[in-house]
């Protein structure tokens, strides 16, 4: 039976259990790795190369320098732009947890009625694309929006009242977008957070006011902290919103930065490279502390087991009051965005909602968008970007997370690597390829390959996710049963954990082509003429003010996208697996 | 001290289907009386509990707590659970983790000013609590870091510091390993005697609730089935499924020929043949009856012991042996008489294996008929 000592073929290579293992790891830990060492230590180096070389003229670097850095430690843009940024990340945590919290305590902890539809918000969000999102709000406030509108008649006014293009624009806008990821994570901590902590509260004496001080806000707190800080560094990063509302309003921050300085003529890569890695910096610490809030906050949601049970209050009359203002958050979140998009797709021209513009309603703008070809390739782009990045992402990532759950000698490099990327923003990690491969001898530059290597690395980390969720919720001992009835260990994963996980999988797979397609970060910096994508496409109509067929097209590709969201969240409540 | 009367409480589904709850319990508690409800899941008795403490609103019913009434589905009086003088222990103990072991203790007293307490008062005294659950050493100790054995005393010690005049608990020792449980049956017991508490103690665990309560309520579907000290529970049960759901038991299902009374003696036909069998109640010919015999109480005869000893000649029943089960203290045989199975506990000794013939005494004393549940 053992014949481990006539297998020795080479030093340290040896077959153990019937299987081929080097020193002890199994081969495909050192093939994954390998990749994930490829995929990602090349872009990174070529990102650090960058900030400390000068640029030539064809893109390839010239002579060491670190002139880069002591620009921005002295010029004033950078500090006045990290300024910017914090208040503008600090402003859209605040506002979007606000809104978050009432929601999900609504929804969560109350018996309002029609409370379960809030999840709506969730599904449509997840399908509208970024730009569409922050363009809808700019028609929404803009001069000739219905806001402006409405104030200059309420106020008498002679001219628009507010101006959009500004900091509290930025502020509101990126705010209102993340309110239903916020609501989505608050939830889960409102959910998961034993009621038998406020009984055991009420038992001993306190009243509800007094329960909710001492135990329901505090047990809390952790949960919300460690949220305000993940979507203060979501903001952070953020390049939407900062583009489209920042900078024609003069405000700039770190990602339109990076943005500005690779636009420029001759591309000042140098300078990009250097925002980039300060703001990579930055995004590590923040994470750093994330990770610390959210352990603590994971302590503070032991589910107790048997005696765990949901507790909502009973609001009485209240109830009503709870609904107005979930119907108000629904208008404001998806309502009044869609609503306006819709208006826009509608007629020839905007010049604000009338009466009088109802006569005016066409689905001209639907014709032209569905005759151009240039739309179609971008189209075709786009979908074939999102099925690539999610078909390499789900099964390389539900492979990890198998070798790394079931603790195979060194598999947790394998999951370390594959969410580090989580500390690159797009716009980083679109910079980061840009160089690598403009530093390729081969031509990768402008192509949709590109995009899909760089989507691929960058979403990683959320497959991850999803992977290592749906491995943990299959036992050991299913495989184990798998091995005593002699399947050899590929056997095993082909037959046993490969179904088990397929739900996990397809999840996996939805949410990665549902994010990769709506993001505009990483397509601005590397798509060519040849490779855009219609997040790309939306944001050159806006440049170039074809506000109405872009209107028509963002409401299609919503439709589309929301369709995909829909099954994405029907498959992942049924298998249990949560979004985080 | 508590009086619960008709309560009432069903829980139906989202749609609207109705579910489980209680639907009519009754039953009195004296002042320092340990009292169980004890049944299966589902049966109600953590919904009892749960409506004497305030945190569900019962649909019918009166409860009374030391003569005030706390809750009258009738006249509308619900007291918040906040102002009623109840202590409880959850099952899954529910101590804060954002406060040490000193804090969860004293939150009762924090929460409520009107034990005019100083905070030096409220130092000593949950120091004292602390120490008669024997944590006086983790005082300043995060609760985090307690083992389950202490998070379970320290919720105990939280729920004395009012000094309640009720104690409730539930399933506290559901979560325990058997070792720690029967270390923490015992020191329950010992604390609720020392406080002199009068308590109500949700459990599904027999073998607990006989160790531990003064009066035992068991429970089955909403509805008290019995109510009685362990003894009589064990005993003297008066429906087949409480002689089943305590304890191990041999049921065999007959018919009468003549209308019997409470306290008699009379024959029951079974398949097994006439069992001579007492009667705790009235019971008129008409109805199906049953006769419950414990293992323990079935004597076992070897054909020699047989022949050497007295031959009864009623109650005695020729069996096969089928299995044999050292339990240690005890040797559990299972026998077939026809086709009926009879499990019979003895002190180890016999040299008795399957296959061999032996002889069954039912002593007539420790039988006990039962009318058939409803199917």
């Amino acid at each position: 039976m053992n014949k481990q000592g006539s297998n020795q073929h080479a030093v340290g290579l040896r077959q153990e259990n019937g299987q081929w293992n080097f020193f002890g790891y199994s081969p495909l830990v050192i093939i994954l790795a390998a990749i994930l060492i490829v995929l990602i230590l090349p872009a990174v180096i070529y990102l650090f190369q960058a900030s400390f070389h000068e640029t030539n003229f064809d893109g390839s670097f010239g002579d060491f320098t670190i002139r880069y850095y002591i620009e921005l430690v002295t010029g004033e843009r950078f500090l006045n732009n990290c300024l910017n940024a914090l208040i503008y990340a600090l402003g859209s945590a605040i506002v979007a947890i606000s809104i978050g919290v009432t929601l999900a305590w609504i929804v969560e902890r109350t018996n309002t009625p029609f409370r379960h539809w809030v999840l709506i918000l969730s599904i449509v969000s997840l399908g509208i694309p970024s730009v569409l999102y922050t363009i809808s709000f700019l028609m929404l406030l803009g001069k000739a929006g219905p806001v402006n509108q409405l104030l200059m008649v309420l106020l008498g006014a002679n001219e628009p009242i507010l101006n959009v293009y500004s900091l509290w624009g930025m502020v509101i806008v990126e705010g209102i977008e993340f309110a239903p990821l916020s609501f989505l994570l608050l939830s889960s901590v409102f959910r998961s957070t034993d009621a038998s902590f406020e009984e055991a509260s009420m038992m001993s004496g306190a009243n509800i006011l007094q329960t909710f001080r001492n135990i329901t806000f505090r047990l809390a707190m952790p949960g919300i902290l460690a949220l305000v800080i993940l979507i203060f560094i979501r903001a952070f990063e953020s390049f939407e919103t900062p583009a489209l509302v920042g900078l024609p309003g003069g405000v700039s921050v770190l990602t339109t930065d990076i943005y500005e300085s690779i636009e420029e003529m001759p591309a000042n890569y140098g300078q990009a490279g250097a925002f980039s890695i300060m703001l990579l910096l930055i995004v590590g610490v923040l994470l750093y502390f994330y990770n610390q809030l959210s352990r603590k906050a994971e302590r503070f949601q032991t589910i107790t087991g048997k005696g765990f049970r949901p507790r909502e209050l009973d609001l009485g009359q209240w109830r009503w009051l709870t609904f107005s203002i979930l119907v108000l958050l629904f208008f404001v979140i998806i309502g009044f965005p869609l609503g306006i998009v819709f208006w826009v797709s509608m007629v020839p021209y905007f010049d604000g909602i009338s009466l009088n513009a109802l006569q005016l309603f066409t689905f001209d703008n639907y014709r032209t968008i569905a005759r151009a070809g240039s739309l179609q390739d971008s189209l075709g782009n786009t979908i074939a970007l999102g099925v690539a990045a999610a078909t390499l992402v789900a099964p390389f990532t539900a492979l990890c997370a198998w070798l790394a759950v079931r603790r195979h000698k060194g598999a947790w490099i394998l999951d370390q690597f594959a969410t580090a990327p989580l500390i690159f923003p797009a716009i980083v990690m679109g910079m980061a390829f840009l160089q690598l491969i403009l530093n390729l001898p081969f031509g990768l530059y402008g192509t949709l390959l590109s995009i899909i290597l760089a989507s691929m690395v960058r979403y990683l980390p959320y497959g991850m996710r999803y992977s290592y969720a749906g491995i943990l919720q299959i036992h050991t001992e299913l495989e184990e049963a798998s091995a005593m009835s002699g399947a050899r260990q590929s056997t095993t994963f082909i037959r046993i954990v490969m179904p088990l996980v397929a739900p996990a999988m397809l999840t996996c797979w939805l949410f990665v082509f549902l994010v990769s397609v709506k993001a505009v970060s990483i397509p601005i910096l590397l798509a060519g003429p040849k490779s855009q994508v219609v997040a790309i496409t939306l944001f050159d109509m806006w440049e170039n003010g074809i506000t109405n067929e872009l209107a028509a097209l963002g409401m299609s590709w919503t439709a589309f996208m929301t369709a995909i969201s829909i099954v994405f969240y029907w498959l992942a409540k049924r298998y249990g697996l949560t979004l985080r | 001290m508590l009086n619960v009367q008709n309560l009432f409480k069903q829980y139906s589904s989202d749609d609207g289907t109705p579910g489980g709850g209680v639907f009519g319990a009754s039953f009195k508690i004296a002042e320092g009386e340990l009292f169980t409800l004890l049944g299966p899941s589902g049966c109600g008795k953590t919904t009892t509990l749960r409506s004497v403490a305030g945190l569900e609103r019962p649909q019918k019913g009166v409860i009374e707590l030391a003569r005030d009434t706390i809750y009258d589905a009738d006249t509308g009086i619900n007291v918040p659970m906040h102002q009623r003088d109840i202590g409880m222990v959850f099952q899954s103990y529910a101590i804060w983790p954002h406060m040490n072991v000193f804090e969860n203790a004293a939150y009762p007293l924090r929460v409520n000013k009107n034990h005019g307490m100083n905070s030096s008062q409220i130092r000593s005294k949950v120091t004292s609590i602390l120490g008669l659950v024997g944590l006086e050493d983790f005082i300043n100790r995060p609760s985090t870091q307690l083992s389950g054995g202490q998070q379970q005393r320290l919720a105990l010690a939280r729920a004395l510091t009012r000094e309640p005049s009720l104690l409730l608990l539930d399933e506290p020792l559901s979560n325990l390993d058997a070792l720690l449980r029967e270390q923490m049956r015992s020191e329950l017991k010992r604390l609720q005697r020392e406080t002199g508490v009068t308590a109500i103690y949700v459990t599904h665990d027999q073998s607990e609730a006989l160790a531990i309560s003064d009066r035992i309520a068991v429970m089955e579907n909403g509805l008290i089935r019995q109510v009685g000290s362990p003894k009589e529970i064990y005993q003297r049960p008066t429906s087949e499924f409480v002689a089943r759901f305590i304890g191990t038991t041999n049921l065999f299902r007959g018919g009468l020929t003549n209308d019997t009374r409470s306290g008699e003696m009379a024959n029951i036909e079974t398949p097994i043949g006439p069992i001579l069998s007492f009667f705790s109640a009235k019971v008129s010919a008409s109805q199906s009856v049953g006769v419950v015999i414990r293992p323990e109480n079935v004597e076992i005869q070897t054909l020699e012991e047989r022949e050497s000893l007295s031959r009864e000649t009623e109650n005695c029943f020729e069996a096969t042996v089928i299995a044999e089960t050292y339990l240690g203290e005890i040797d559990e045989y299972e026998t077939k008489v026809g086709e009926e199975t009879v499990i019979i506990r003895t002190r180890p000794g016999k040299s008795i294996g399957p296959g061999d013939k032996v002889f069954l005494y039912f002593p007539p004393a420790e039988t006990l008929a039962l009318i058939e549940d409803n199917p």
